[in-house]
């Protein structure tokens, strides 16, 4: 009986147009995938993911870092705290990631100064955005463990329906159509109005919230500074009265961080209650541009006083 | 055993169907297993039946067994529903019990399928099939089987029933198809759908201006949804040899409603006009029952889009305007040739009409229209960004004109993208794809239609 054949002409044919057009895409996806990198995720200084690629990457003897979350990004100024700091500062980031940044800080060759914001939420892990780890998805995949998928690993795909948030970021950096940059930190431009204000400190006082002490993410930070000599400054910026108001046991969290200041190289600098008005605060969590200036020259000062810098 | 090699065919692409279909919940494929066979017996049973009598028993009692079962699934809660607050109008208060039953995928498009084919081997318009894994895959065939489109006997069964060999240009013409539908689906569609959640998750937010950008956006989402997952299905279909019917037209481009019910979802409007309107009388009777007809099956298509009132109130506008376009046309005849601004107006008011029925589709509730409505009336035409681009920031707003501008280019490619040359599917296809990858959102946006 005659053999049909494997693959027909026809099937034949198929395969070489899906092939072609296989290697096509691969070849030209690599090509849109580096140019995107380099041109619009990392050149910019505000986005998370260049904040990261920047600490994996790249080395500034002089430069004083600022660790944080959002209220890192918001409320310092670099070029008002000291002329080499570079706030590294992203949305939504907690005490485990800003740890993994201390990390990489630490095993530079610097004797520069560390400075961290750290927020009365105290010690706990949140993964917060996908984008921020993409471009360097292999570094940093260990702090997204419910977030891993196979395509992140693969050029131009890692990044589908998230080219528009990066572009975003490069655009609002270009243009400064709704905010002010500054060294990687950046400040709205935009202010709420008094009545959304209102509904904001109601609905903080409505939600209480706690310091969380997780002992493991505290020992590896204590771990981290007992092996440098670098001075860790932590910070607690100011709050709005109403936040502060919000938090349960806040004592925990001062006896906490009373407790990281008997460490020889870690200074702790509490403005949590510094004496400022409601028109310096964009929203209950965050100081607007104004505030932001008003607490970098006051902390410059106290860091120059404590010869910090 | 399986003598030939469509035989062999038909069969994996059965077992591929059954097992895709179980993927999503193994216990209602008894059901479409259930269904198949029963259906395969009542045509094979109509087809054997002589007399008149006899015939239409059995095709009766198949069409109520299908029906039936799409009744009990999908109309039993609400009908009871109804029933219970009928009857609260009338003092009498009644405890009722729901059977709260999932809605089995794909259910209204299948049934439909069958009492199709019921149907035409009745009238004799196909010959009964006596093969039933060709049947079977009639039935279930993967690519259409949850959102359509609903295809006939007389169009899938001579495909199934003999060997079919691969063909490069079929193939390539498939993925072209594929690519364009997911590039509806993910580019426009779900682009487009963020605006409209936001602003039907919050009505009381938008202003006019919003309501009214809502609105366009809707019309283009549902479009391309729909019309998106049916070049998918064809384009798969494709890849096996099969050839699926063209489901949507350009269906925006009608200058009249009748046309746009030729050219939007047309499996499921010839469907009802095959199977209802033409056996109810169609235009063969006097005027008021001619209009009765057309009510009916627009209330009943609307109806068979979901168990809500919206759907029906959904149908019914689209049967008012049917009708008001009727006895427009028997007042005013036709002009055959008209001006390019006639053309124009009338495709516009066209589209304002089916634009602001689709209110009625995409509002939960009755009360959301209501409020949609008065909230478009308010003629608050005020500039406040936040509102305007409802939480997601200008460049989505941008993006999602930009995403319209694109499929609207997208219009002047060949006539459902028969490229003469290989050439222009590459191009087209990688195109489409690199589209697809930079500018698809990724929110995981399951089909609109599947609800159905």
């Amino acid at each position: 009986m005659k053999q049909l054949p494997l693959f027909t002409s026809s099937f034949r044919l198929f395969a070489q147009y899906l092939g072609k057009t296989l290697i096509f895409l691969c070849v030209v996806g690599l090509l849109i995938h580096l140019c995107f990198e380099r041109y619009i995720i990392f050149s910019g200084e505000v986005n998370g993911a260049s904040k990261i690629n920047r600490i994996l990457n790249k080395h500034d003897e002089q430069q004083i870092p600022i660790l944080g979350s959002s209220r890192a990004l918001n409320h310092f100024v670099p070029s008002m705290i000291s002329p080499n700091s570079f706030n590294y500062g992203i949305d939504g980031l907690a005490p485990d990631t800003w740890q993994f940044f201390l990390h990489e800080e630490l095993k530079k060759e610097k004797s520069t100064a560390i400075i961290i914001n750290f927020d009365l939420d105290g010690w706990f892990y949140r993964s917060g955005a996908v984008d921020n780890y993409l471009p360097n998805y292999r570094e940093t995949k260990h702090l997204i463990p419910d977030l891993q998928r196979s395509h992140y690993h693969i050029p131009l795909l890692k990044y589908y329906g998230r080219f528009e948030v990066y572009f975003k970021d490069w655009l609002n950096e270009r243009g400064n159509f709704t905010r002010i940059t500054d060294h990687g930190a950046s400040f709205k431009t935009t202010q709420l109005t008094d009545s959304k204000f209102q509904q904001l400190v109601e609905r903080r006082l409505g939600a209480p919230t706690e310091f969380t002490d997780d002992t493991k993410l505290l020992d590896s930070f204590l771990s981290l500074v007992n092996h440098t000599a670098r001075e860790i400054i932590l910070v607690v910026s100011p709050y709005h009265s109403s936040y502060l108001e919000s938090y349960c046991n806040l004592s925990e969290a001062q006896r906490s961080l009373s407790t990281l200041d008997t460490i020889s190289n870690v200074h702790v600098l509490d403005f949590s209650q510094m004496d400022l008005g409601e028109e310096y605060f964009f929203d209950t969590t965050h100081l607007n541009y104004a505030g932001a200036k008003l607490f970098s020259s006051t902390l410059h000062q106290r860091l120059k006083a404590l010869n910090l810098l | 055993m399986p003598k030939s090699k469509g035989q062999y065919q038909n069969l994996v692409l059965l077992l591929a169907s059954y097992f895709f279909y179980a993927y999503w919940d193994v216990r209602y494929l008894a059901l479409l297993v259930g269904i198949t066979g029963v259906n395969y017996y009542l045509g094979g049973k109509i087809a054997l039946s002589q007399a008149i009598r006899p015939k239409k028993r059995l095709l009766f009692l198949g069409v109520l067994i299908n029906l039936g079962v799409l009744g009990c699934f999908k109309y039993f809660d609400f009908f009871l529903h109804g029933c219970r607050q009928m009857l609260e109008v009338l003092g009498i208060g009644i405890d009722t019990w729901t059977l709260s039953l999932i809605l089995p995928l794909g259910v209204s498009f299948y049934i439909f399928q069958a009492v199709a084919y019921l149907v035409d081997v009745y009238r004799g318009e196909v010959p009964v099939s006596k093969n039933f894994v060709a049947f079977a895959l009639f039935i279930s065939f993967f690519p259409q089987l949850v959102a359509g489109p609903i295809e006939r006997a007389n169009r899938i069964l001579p495909q199934l029933v003999q060997a079919r060999t691969f063909s490069s240009p079929v193939a390539i013409h498939g993925l072209s198809l594929i690519a364009y539908g997911f590039f509806k689906k993910l580019v426009v569609a779900d682009r487009l759908s963020r605006y409209v959640n936001s602003l039907f998750g919050d009505i009381g937010q938008a202003n006019t201006i919003s309501l009214s950008l809502g609105l366009i956006f809707f019309a283009f989402q549902i479009y391309c949804d729909f019309s998106g997952y049916s070049l998918i299905a064809r384009g798969v279909a494709k890849l096996f040899g099969i050839e699926l019917m063209v489901n949507f037209q350009k269906p925006y481009l009608s200058r009249d409603l009748p046309n746009f019910w030729r050219r939007w979802h047309i499996s499921l409007s010839t469907w009802f006009k095959d199977y209802l309107y033409i056996p109810l009388g169609g235009n063969r009777v006097g005027v008021a029952k001619h209009y009765r007809n057309l009510l009916i099956v627009f209330l009943l298509s609307g109806l068979w889009h979901g168990a809500n009132w919206t759907f029906l109130v959904w149908g019914l506008w689209h049967g008012t305007f049917m009708v008001f376009y009727i006895a427009w046309r028997k007042l005013r005849p036709v002009n055959v040739e008209v001006s390019l601004l006639m053309s124009f107006i009338k495709v516009l008011t066209l589209n304002i009409i089916v634009g602001i029925g689709w209110i009625f589709f995409r509002a939960d509730t009755l009360q959301m229209v209501g409020e949609y409505w008065r909230k478009l009336y308010e003629l608050d035409f005020s500039i406040n960004l936040a509102q305007l681009t409802v939480i997601y920031g200008p460049l989505n707003l941008a993006l999602s004109f930009g995403m319209i501008v694109l499929l609207l280019f997208s219009y002047r490619l060949p006539d459902d993208l028969k490229f003469r040359r290989i050439s222009h599917h590459f191009v087209f296809f990688t195109f489409s794809v690199l589209t697809i990858i930079l500018f698809g959102v990724d929110e995981a946006a399951t089909f609109i239609y599947f609800q159905f």
